[in-house]
């Protein structure tokens, strides 16, 4: 069979629309995640509290991310930790065994060191 | 016709695209006081429960042993556990005795591990720093470096099972096995001063790293002190020299258990140290300078 200038011309661009769409999709997703101690659940982008009945928490969610608002734990480090936004954030709260993170397919790192 | 030919040639490209992108599975659980997150290809995942039930196990081993040892002096712990403790001397040698598997002794005044938290009077310390030094009456704590040794034996349970690549990350004490298809793996070391911003990125292969510092563990005292969780054995205070100090090893326990004993002694001495022991170091000092040791540069992303 012999390929016309058009084949070529289709194959490269179907081969590039579905390079680009692949690329996109790899470093697109983002997704926030609450472990609490052995389970681990998505939790959905939007504006809202959560509370949590391990003594007193309150994780704040927006379309961005989530933060540790409040926590009775000691040090309060998870909520220095701050906003859980970009790829590869966390924040953690080891007395109460709880944690943020936030994943994506393609990050910069695989791991933290701390 | 030659269109369906485009077609299919096209399928084929992505399939054949797809296929090289291999994809992992991570598990993450609450362990040994942290997160801990086991990652080893999708095709793989089976062996994670096993190297999970390998960590429990062990966890539990330090912890009952080291129980019945601090309850009573003369119990012999079982033969993985007495290697475990053994292998803490060389961490004693290369602080000249600033790092001690007794530490606890002293630490727990302060109410390490977990408060009530306050600041002990100096004859008690004093009291602590003569039994550490005599071997009586001590409290011992292994978990300095244990839970590299049980990263290290979790990495040999995944290796077993004949999986080629893997990573073992035990609240940032970490081993890469082997690499990923595309390239080595990946670990960024935090800033001590910014939790979302990173010092280093280094890439691993079949090697591992570990962070010790003083921004995760700590109280403050009435004085307006910060006190954390490293204490000098010789003296029954907090070392003075690191925010912040992490070392690549061929183990993740001796990375774990170097990056406290470092944190125990000055640079020049951690220089002299870590070329003996050919282990990369990344010091983090109070002044914020960032100090790269030992071919640390040989392993950040290029």
């Amino acid at each position: 069979m012999k390929k016309s200038k058009f084949d070529i011309l289709i194959i490269a661009v179907l081969t590039a629309a579905s390079l680009f769409f692949m690329l996109d999709v790899q470093s697109g997703e983002k997704r926030l995640y609450l472990i609490d101690k052995n389970t681990k659940e998505e939790i959905k982008l939007e504006d809202r509290d959560i509370s949590l009945d391990n003594g007193h928490v309150i994780i704040q969610v927006t379309s961005e991310g989530a933060r540790f608002l409040e926590s009775d734990c000691p040090n309060r480090i998870c909520i220095k930790q701050g906003w859980v936004k970009n790829c590869g954030d966390t924040a953690v709260c080891v007395p109460k065994h709880l944690a943020l993170v936030m994943e994506c397919k393609e990050q910069d790192y695989d791991a933290i060191s701390q | 016709m030659p269109k369906l030919l485009a077609r299919i040639l096209c399928c084929f490209l992505i399939v054949a695209l797809y296929g090289c992108k291999e994809s992992y599975k991570t598990e993450q659980f609450y362990a040994m006081g942290t997160f801990v997150s086991i990652t080893v290809p999708e095709d793989d995942a089976d062996v994670i429960v096993d190297a999970r039930s390998k960590i429990t196990a062990l966890e539990a081993a330090v912890k009952v042993d080291t129980e019945k040892f601090n309850k009573n002096p003369r119990y012999k712990p079982r033969l993985a556990i007495s290697e475990l403790i053994s292998r803490g001397k060389a961490y004693e040698l290369i602080t000249d005795g600033r790092f001690s598997i007794y530490s606890a002794t002293v630490s727990k005044l302060y109410g390490f591990p977990e408060g009530a938290y306050r600041v002990p009077e100096q004859a008690e310390i004093d009291t602590a720093l003569d039994n550490i030094s005599r071997g009586t009456n001590v409290t011992m704590d292994l978990g300095a470096y244990a839970k590299g040794w049980i990263v290290d034996e979790a990495i040999n349970e995944i290796k077993d099972a004949g999986v080629k690549t893997a990573m073992v990350n035990a609240g940032g004490d970490l081993f890469a096995l082997g690499k990923r298809p595309d390239r080595d793996w990946r670990v960024a070391i935090q800033d001590p001063k910014n939790n979302r911003d990173y010092i280093s990125i280094i890439n691993l292969e079949n090697m591992a790293v570990a962070t010790s510092g003083d921004y995760e563990r700590f109280f403050k005292a009435q004085d307006g002190r910060t006190i954390f969780h490293i204490f000098d054995a010789t003296t029954g205070q907090n070392p003075e020299y690191y925010h912040s100090v992490s070392v690549i090893a061929s183990t993740t326990e001796e990375a774990d258990g170097l990056s406290t004993a470092f944190f125990l002694i000055n640079p020049a001495e951690v220089r002299a140290k870590c070329k003996k022991l050919n282990t990369p170091v990344l010091l983090y000092t109070v002044n914020g300078n960032i100090m790269k040791l030992c071919g640390w540069e040989k392993f950040e992303k290029k």
